[in-house]
């Protein structure tokens, strides 16, 4: 990967394309979370291969490339849901510091549930956390905000779900 | 532990993807700084699969001294592959110099050789170099053989600026047929060359100043008939010629 992530950065289109195929499954489905369409998951996955592709020589550590992608297909899948909902999103729920309690993120959803009702923190916690396998340490420092609030934001994520799937066997 | 790994596993891809890939990478890379010759302007003019009825036809004969001659290959003690190339008549030089640097060449010959860019990307991490200057008895430049090999390609380019320098193509496969065609890449016309049985390319162009032979071939793989050189891939070296 290293190899090729220099040849990119040289100029080499084939090699950016045999690196960035290898994750372009990934990063469709991660827009698709958000952007929850086929249309406009496949333009965020065209424009993230544009900027990375574009960008590629300011990345410094070619082993964080899958990373780096991953921040650029997040990023630009939330510009253009908040482009789309014409609305400025304000969430100021204040942060329950969770550090010590204890883990539990036994959950059975579906695929619905996860584009539905969580909003666009917590589904990038949730796709780092499960779909990526990332640390919390790992993901407070791809989203640059504290470890404490990574893992509020999942554990209200969990909540939310948990509740939805409660009101869902009431009905 | 939760299911969602597997829920956001049900997102089918859509065929699209590998497309979309390649017009986001596309479009980044036509931002690059310009190169020599511009995208987008490349036409084919004529494609042709020459073979040996038209090498045994009355035609071919008379056309024995052909740009591009291919013949069937024969198994020999001398022959053992088949293969595809060129000659180089009247190429101006008596002698020749090995360097391992362009720097060099330059600090020894004051001349200005159209030479792909890419070429020049890929040397640092290639693992072979080798500028070898032929020169004629006055000691002045003649031609230029600069070949490069990285882990999966070999590229050569021969550059000659001889006004009496001919070159010919030949190719020995194992059907008896190859693929020539003629490209206009931004009003120069360009030959490329294939045979089936080698993974890569040969460009022939000449804009009456300089003689230039490119190619690129495949180093990872000696399977007959597939090749991972894509036509793209030679042209895009043919783009970054500079000093065209």
């Amino acid at each position: 990967m290293v190899k090729l992530v220099h040849k990119a950065q040289k100029g080499s289109e084939r090699a950016f394309l045999k690196l960035f195929q290898q994750y372009e499954d990934d990063i469709y489905r991660i827009a698709y979370v958000y952007v929850k369409n086929e249309s406009d998951a496949l333009d965020v996955l065209q424009e993230v291969a544009y900027r990375a592709f574009k960008n590629i020589k300011t990345l410094n550590n070619p082993q964080y490339f899958k990373t780096w992608i991953i921040k650029i297909a997040m990023t630009h899948s939330i510009n253009l849901v908040k482009k789309n909902r014409q609305v400025i999103h304000l969430e100021q729920g204040i942060e329950k510091n969770l550090q010590d309690q204890e883990e539990d993120f036994s959950l059975t959803v579906t695929i619905h549930e996860i584009l539905e009702y969580l909003d666009e923190d917590e589904k990038s916690i949730v796709l780092l956390k499960f779909y990526e396998g990332y640390t919390f340490q790992e993901i407070a420092q791809l989203l640059n905000i504290p470890l404490g609030t990574t893992k509020s934001i999942l554990y209200r994520a969990l909540n939310k779900l948990r509740k939805q799937l409660k009101k869902e066997d009431f009905y | 532990m939760n299911n969602i790994k597997d829920e956001i596993q049900k997102i089918t891809v859509p065929k699209e993807v590998h497309e979309r890939t390649k017009l986001g990478a596309k479009k980044a890379s036509v931002e690059q700084p310009q190169k020599r010759f511009r995208r987008g302007s490349i036409a084919v003019a004529s494609a042709a699969v020459l073979g040996l009825g038209i090498m045994y036809s009355p035609i071919g004969e008379a056309m024995v001294d052909r740009f591009f001659e291919v013949t069937q290959f024969e198994k020999s003690k001398n022959n053992e592959e088949p293969s595809i190339g060129y000659q180089v008549t009247n190429a101006g030089s008596s002698q020749s110099k090995v360097y391992t640097s362009f720097t060099q060449v330059k600090e020894n010959y004051n001349i200005s050789i159209p030479l792909p860019e890419i070429m020049a990307l890929e040397e640092p991490s290639a693992e072979e170099v080798e500028y070898i200057i032929g020169t004629n008895e006055n000691n002045q430049f003649a031609n230029l053989n600069y070949r490069i090999a990285t882990t999966d390609r070999t590229y050569r380019v021969f550059a000659t600026n001889s006004p009496e320098a001919k070159i010919t193509f030949s190719a020995k496969t194992i059907d008896g047929t190859a693929i020539e065609k003629e490209l206009l890449i931004d009003d120069t016309s360009v030959q490329l060359m294939k045979s089936n049985n080698q993974d890569g390319y040969l460009i022939y162009l000449n804009n009456n100043e300089w003689q230039l032979v490119i190619s690129c071939f495949d180093r990872e793989s000696n399977i007959e008939g597939v090749s991972d050189v894509t036509e793209e891939e030679i042209i895009d070296l043919v783009q970054s010629v500079n000093n065209w």
